[in-house]
């Protein structure tokens, strides 16, 4: 017969309590001390042999690596250095091909230009007043279309 | 030996990480004769196994052992043992390891303390605590934590709040809800039979 059937929260703090009494099996203190002495002394011998093997060479351990990592900047550096390739001095024509460049990469011809013996500038510009003029007579290239002059043609 | 001298060994000797293994050791042992129960009891609550429980014990130790540096900084002690065997018995049962020894009546009758009922009551009594720790199981984590831990004695409101990182009065209602859920299980479980 359930001796709890008609009262859940009896039944429920029954079982709390025998879980809460629960007896450890006999002489667990004893087996826990024995085994954590046991453990203690196991890392005891385990940590000074570590300590006797290690601990002596930290330091030249600690130098190697050092010395290892400069050696390494170093060779590093000085490829780098080499890998580079610098402009031979005098003219530099940069290459034509993709159409990007960098703003310094003027164009300078190969050969020096000679000035024209009439020297004068491509066009010529005569202004009146600041006004431009347009006269009948300027060479014009075919097919140019040019405006009619508004002014009445002077005598 | 000059003063100063005598100052500079002074803090040496009275720093946490330079005490020597003799004194760990002690406080171990002291640890052990102490917290032995509650941390067995503790596991045994959420593992039911005595076997898997003692070997929670044993490895909340060995993890006081491995961190004996940082025994000096621990405030309670005994929330702090009692977090780790928590934290240990979940990851054993949560790797399915454990076997609970509840669905073995027999096993149950011989571990759990005897009472003063008949032979046939205490199989009968028995297998109705199997049934409330089954139902048990079945609370949300953080009630089923809180239940658990308020069934043992030596833990009171303020150190359940300290091992479960909240506060006493969230305990208190986490304890209330798990008893009243529990008690409507069982009701519904009585009610289908």
């Amino acid at each position: 017969m359930n001796p709890y059937r008609n009262n859940p929260k009896e039944q429920i703090n029954a079982t709390l309590r025998r879980l809460g009494h629960a007896q450890p099996p006999t002489h667990l203190e004893q087996r826990l001390r024995a085994r954590l002495q046991e453990k203690s002394a196991q890392q005891k011998t385990r940590g000074s042999r570590f300590e006797n093997v290690f601990f002596g060479q930290r330091i030249i351990f600690a130098s190697a690596a050092a010395a290892v990592a400069c050696v390494a900047i170093v060779i590093g550096s000085v490829q780098h250095s080499r890998q580079r390739s610098f402009p031979a001095p005098g003219l530099h024509v940069p290459v034509s091909g993709s159409g990007l460049g960098a703003a310094s990469s003027t164009h300078i011809a190969p050969q020096p230009i000679a000035a024209p013996e009439h020297a004068h500038a491509r066009s010529e510009q005569k202004a009146d007043g600041g006004r431009a003029i347009i006269s009948r007579e300027a060479h014009k290239p075919k097919g140019v279309a040019v405006p009619e002059s508004t002014e009445p043609a002077k005598p | 030996m000059s003063s100063f001298q005598a100052q500079a060994a002074d803090w040496f000797y009275t720093q946490p990480v330079l005490k020597s293994r003799e004194d760990v050791s002690e406080i171990i042992t002291a640890l052990v004769a102490e917290y032995s129960t509650t941390l067995y009891r503790v596991a045994y609550s959420v593992t039911r196994n005595s076997a898997e429980a003692e070997d929670i014990v044993q490895e909340t130790f060995l993890r006081v052992l491995k961190h004996q540096n940082k025994l000096y900084e621990i405030r309670d002690t005994r929330v702090w043992l009692v977090r780790i065997a928590w934290n240990l018995s979940l990851d054993r049962k949560r790797r399915g390891k454990t076997r609970p020894e509840t669905e073995d009546i027999a096993d149950l009758v011989r571990t759990l303390p005897s009472s003063e009922l008949r032979a046939d009551e205490e199989v009968i009594a028995a297998q109705e605590h199997a049934r409330v720790l089954a139902l048990i199981d079945r609370l949300p984590a953080k009630e089923r934590q809180a239940l658990l831990l308020s069934a043992l004695e030596e833990l009171s409101t303020a150190e359940i709040a300290g091992i479960c990182s909240t506060t006493e009065s969230s305990i208190r209602s986490r304890i209330f809800r798990a008893r009243r859920e529990l008690s409507d299980m069982l009701s519904k479980q009585r009610s289908g039979q």
